[in-house]
């Protein structure tokens, strides 16, 4: 009688159990995000972009590690989203790869298949590279995609992050767009006046040739060309995650 | 004999004491944790909510027919400073993201809106706070997952009930805000 009654309460106790792994096992499916490669900078899963570029993006991706204690510009492309959309699959590889140390971090992550492009930021770096300055450049990237094709596009944009980040964000161009253009531009709101304009600029230009031998021109030609410029190179060999973490910061769209 | 199945109880008794402390401490972690994240989630609804002013302003600038969404942001917005329980934040922030998400819609009428720079860096900045409140509720969600089970399963729910812990409420998405809104312009 005695053993019936153990028997049955070990019984109880073995139901109760077994409906706990149940419940636990019951979990959201997880998205497949895959690792990161060796050279951790760039990760062409997608086969987009040229090895040349790889290689460039790799090295200046170490030299700005390198530059601002740690920060990591990361660019990533993919087939597939999957059933996720493109904001869910950034944050997640984000915080499964680590990105940034201090949370310096930004990933830029393009999906061919959905044609999503993605600026996520890090906790650390949403101070320096807002929403809106994400959103000009998933902007612009569209852009440059349409103009000069999808290999320059990502380069450029990669570029213009890592010059944000290391505190030179005022040499980045963000094309303004078309609808703002029609809105308030003032040349092409006044079309004779800009050919006003030209016809007196071409003149000083002339004149400076006549007189100086075109010293000015020159000079306004170097400083509009220096300032487009920006260093890159250097060593280092941390390729792999810093430990940082983002909030979901950043900007998306299609292209 | 007697004596005998005295020491039993007794040793019963301090080990189950034993077990309730050890569930108190694992549930008292727990709790922090979605604590935490909870706080995590308030940030970024203060955010949101502190774009709504110039949000309103820049679309009353615009003189729109449909006035009565002002009221309606109003209304959820004084819902909203009168919230004090975590549930009635999660309910007065779903009915200002219901009411933002309508004014947004109206806005897709008036194309001189889309055009105006101050208000797409607000839509700009409205989206990205949109997705930062969602990954802080996923987290806030999964930390509440974690907690309710605990003490929602056995054994550790008679325990918990004996000390008194209650569930926290999930955030549910409203319905088609699970996406971050797209900008387009």
């Amino acid at each position: 009688m005695r053993k019936l009654r153990l028997g049955a309460a070990f019984l109880l106790i073995l139901v109760l159990m077994a409906s706990t792994f149940g419940m636990v096992a019951a979990q959201a499916l997880e998205l497949k995000i895959p690792n990161p490669t060796k050279e951790f900078y760039s990760n062409d899963f997608a086969d987009i972009i040229n090895a040349d570029t790889e290689s460039e993006i790799v090295s200046l991706g170490e030299s700005v590690f390198n530059s601002t204690g740690g920060g990591q510009v990361v660019f990533v492309s993919i087939d597939t989203l999957g059933d996720s959309t493109i904001e869910e699959y950034a944050n997640e590889l984000f915080n499964k790869w680590k990105i940034g140390t201090e949370d310096k971090g930004v990933l830029f992550i393009i999906s061919m298949q959905e044609r999503r492009s993605r600026i996520e930021v890090g906790y650390g770096y949403e101070g320096i590279l807002t929403d809106i300055e994400s959103y000009r450049l998933i902007e612009k990237f569209s852009q440059l995609n349409q103009e000069i094709g999808m290999d320059e596009a990502v380069k450029t944009i990669y570029q213009d992050i890592c010059s944000i980040v290391s505190g030179d964000g005022d040499s980045v161009y963000y094309p303004v767009t078309e609808e703002a253009n029609t809105e308030d531009n003032f040349f092409s709101n006044n079309p004779i006046l800009t050919i006003v304009i030209a016809v007196i600029v071409l003149f000083l230009i002339i004149l400076d040739f006549r007189l100086t031998g075109g010293q000015i021109t020159y000079f306004i030609l170097r400083m509009a060309a220096s300032s487009g410029r920006r260093g890159g190179g250097g060593g280092g060999h941390r390729n792999s995650g810093g430990g940082g973490r983002s909030g979901g910061g950043g900007a998306s769209g299609g292209f | 004999m007697k004596n005998k199945s005295l020491v039993i109880m007794l040793g019963i008794i301090v080990l189950l004491a034993f077990y309730i402390v050890g569930v108190q401490r694992g549930l008292v972690n727990l709790s922090e944790d979605v604590n935490a994240s909870w706080g995590d989630v308030e940030i970024q609804y203060q955010r949101r909510a502190d774009l709504i002013p110039n949000i309103v302003e820049t679309v009353k600038a615009q003189a729109i027919k449909e006035q009565e969404i002002f009221t309606e942001i109003a209304d959820a917005r004084s819902k909203l400073a009168g919230a004090a329980t975590v549930e009635d934040k999660i309910n007065a922030n779903a009915e200002v993201s219901s009411a933002l998400s309508r004014l947004l819609m109206i806005t897709e009428n008036y194309p001189e809106l889309k055009q105006n720079q101050a208000f797409q860096d607000l839509r700009i900045e409205l989206e990205g706070t949109e997705n930062r409140i969602a990954v802080a509720r996923k987290n806030y969600n999964d930390k509440v997952n974690t907690y309710n089970k605990k003490i929602k399963v056995f054994p550790t729910n008679a325990a918990a009930n004996l000390l008194g812990y209650e569930p926290f409420p999930y955030i549910e998405a409203e319905a088609g805000a699970e996406k971050a809104p797209e900008v387009k312009f």
